[in-house]
């Protein structure tokens, strides 16, 4: 169910990206919601279904963006293993940690669609610019907060809905009943 | 005895991570790189393409109610009843306007239409590439409508791109401006051909163009119909930019794109028995 839920919500991040976002003026930037979403699924799930989630958010991202397919999943699960990692050294899921969190993964993420695709196809490297990345990553560290906390609070409403024992295949975290 | 099984608790914790990781990714490595969809990826297409379609017609109304009304919030409030009026006056001249302009674009279209090889398909954008490294569209027709890998994309103004892949009801496009995207262009006045290829930005550069050759600033560049992709003939943009460095045989050109990518609403797909970009 947990799966289930965040996928939908990806999928409703990604139409909203896809059409809504585009309208925005281009020195805004194309703010990257689906990535917050990755970041908080990397922060918050245990390995197991983050990977599966991500697996699926990065083969859909795949049908709507880019050339190269499979190209999403490698990244983002790099991102989610890298993740993981930190999470053993640092508390990255406090709120204030993600933030920040979000902002260095997406230069990472970056660096490596840029490294990918020119593997990919050295005939033609794609551009990197500064000035569209760094835009880019303030526009992640402004939209970061909101988004995160109204993940927290979909989280929150999700994992009192499955304890309350609500969901289809939950159960009931009180062993007293 | 709690230190070891914490330990061998890490250990299986990293061993199970691993293992995962490497599955994942052989999975993943075996379709890297790869351009055509496979049927999960054609499922997810079909699935999310009804969203974008309804989203995005929800978004165009919005822009255009955004664009059409919010201007008149800031009226004075004096003389309710003729503001009202002209309100509805204006309302109405903004639609009829509106119709207008649309009948103008899609009578220009149609004209396009019949000039081009038959035959030929129009489409509508539904979603937009969200990363900052492709430039790709989503569009309303599919395979089922006869729409194939390879096949041209075009606007009144010029070339757009081409089907990238297509799903039975939506299709992939790459843009022209994408750096992955290659035409083969002539100059209008001068006759010196390249290929074209996207920036990645609002831009192309005309590549393999000697430096003996002569090209000018402002100069049409064309399609040139030897790619076998592209008919003949259709713009593609001006020469914006030349630079000729030292090292080199080849001169650097940019050309500025015919078509305005930010305002691309309808386009029509050159419908060819044949693609010509199988790999």
């Amino acid at each position: 169910m947990y799966i289930i839920i965040f996928l939908i919500l990806g999928i409703l991040i990604l139409v909203f990206q896809t059409t809504f976002l585009q309208l925005l003026p281009p020195w805004l930037g194309k703010p990257d919601i689906l990535f917050l979403l990755i970041v908080y699924i990397s922060c918050q799930s245990d390995i197991l279904r983050g990977s599966v989630l991500i697996l699926l958010l990065g083969l859909l991202m795949d049908v709507f963006s880019g050339v190269f397919l499979g190209l999403y999943p490698v990244i983002y699960l790099l991102v989610f293993a890298f993740i993981k990692g930190i999470s053993r050294k640092i508390a990255i899921n406090e709120f204030a940690y993600q933030v920040p969190l979000a902002v260095i993964s997406y230069l990472f993420v970056s660096i490596g669609m840029f490294l990918f695709s020119f593997s990919l196809a050295p005939d033609t490297p794609p551009q990197w610019s500064w000035g569209t990345i760094l835009l880019q990553l303030l526009m992640l560290a402004v939209i970061g907060a909101p988004v995160f906390g109204i993940l927290d609070t979909i989280m929150n409403v999700y994992r009192s809905t499955a304890a309350a024992g609500l969901l289809p295949g939950s159960k009931s975290s009180n062993r007293f009943k | 005895m709690r230190k070891r099984g914490k330990r061998s608790q890490h250990v299986r914790f990293f061993l199970l991570f691993g293992l995962l990781l490497t599955a994942i990714l052989i999975l993943i490595i075996s379709m890297a790189g790869r351009k055509e969809f496979t049927v999960p990826h054609k499922f997810g297409l079909e699935v999310v393409g009804p969203f974008q379609t309804a989203i995005s017609k929800v978004s165009n109304y919005a822009e255009s109610f955004w664009q059409k009304y919010i201007a008149l919030l800031h009226v004075r409030e004096e003389n309710e009843q003729l503001r009202q009026e002209l309100l509805q006056y204006k309302t109405a001249n903004i639609e009829y306007r509106e119709a207008v302009a649309t009948n103008i674009r899609l009578q220009k279209l149609l004209e396009l239409k019949e000039s081009l090889p038959p035959p030929t398909l129009t489409a509508e954008i539904v979603g937009k590439d969200p990363s900052l490294w492709f430039r790709t569209l989503t569009i309303n027709r599919g395979s089922s409508d006869g729409v194939q890998k390879g096949m041209p994309v075009v606007t009144v103004e010029g070339v757009v791109g081409q089907v990238l892949t297509s799903s039975p009801n939506y299709s992939k496009v790459l843009l022209a401006t994408d750096p992955n995207s290659a035409i083969d262009v002539i100059t209008q006045k001068t006759r010196v051909q390249g290929i074209v290829k996207g920036l990645g930005r609002d831009a192309f550069a005309l590549h393999y163009v000697l430096k003996s050759d002569e090209v000018e600033k402002g100069d049409y560049v064309l399609t040139s119909g030897l790619g076998g992709v592209f008919p003949k003939g259709l713009m593609v943009g001006t020469v914006a930019e030349l630079k000729k460095s030292r090292r080199g045989m080849f001169q650097n050109i940019e050309i500025a794109p015919g078509v305005d990518f930010s305002q691309l609403e309808h386009l029509i797909i050159i419908m060819k028995k044949y693609s010509l970009t199988e790999d």
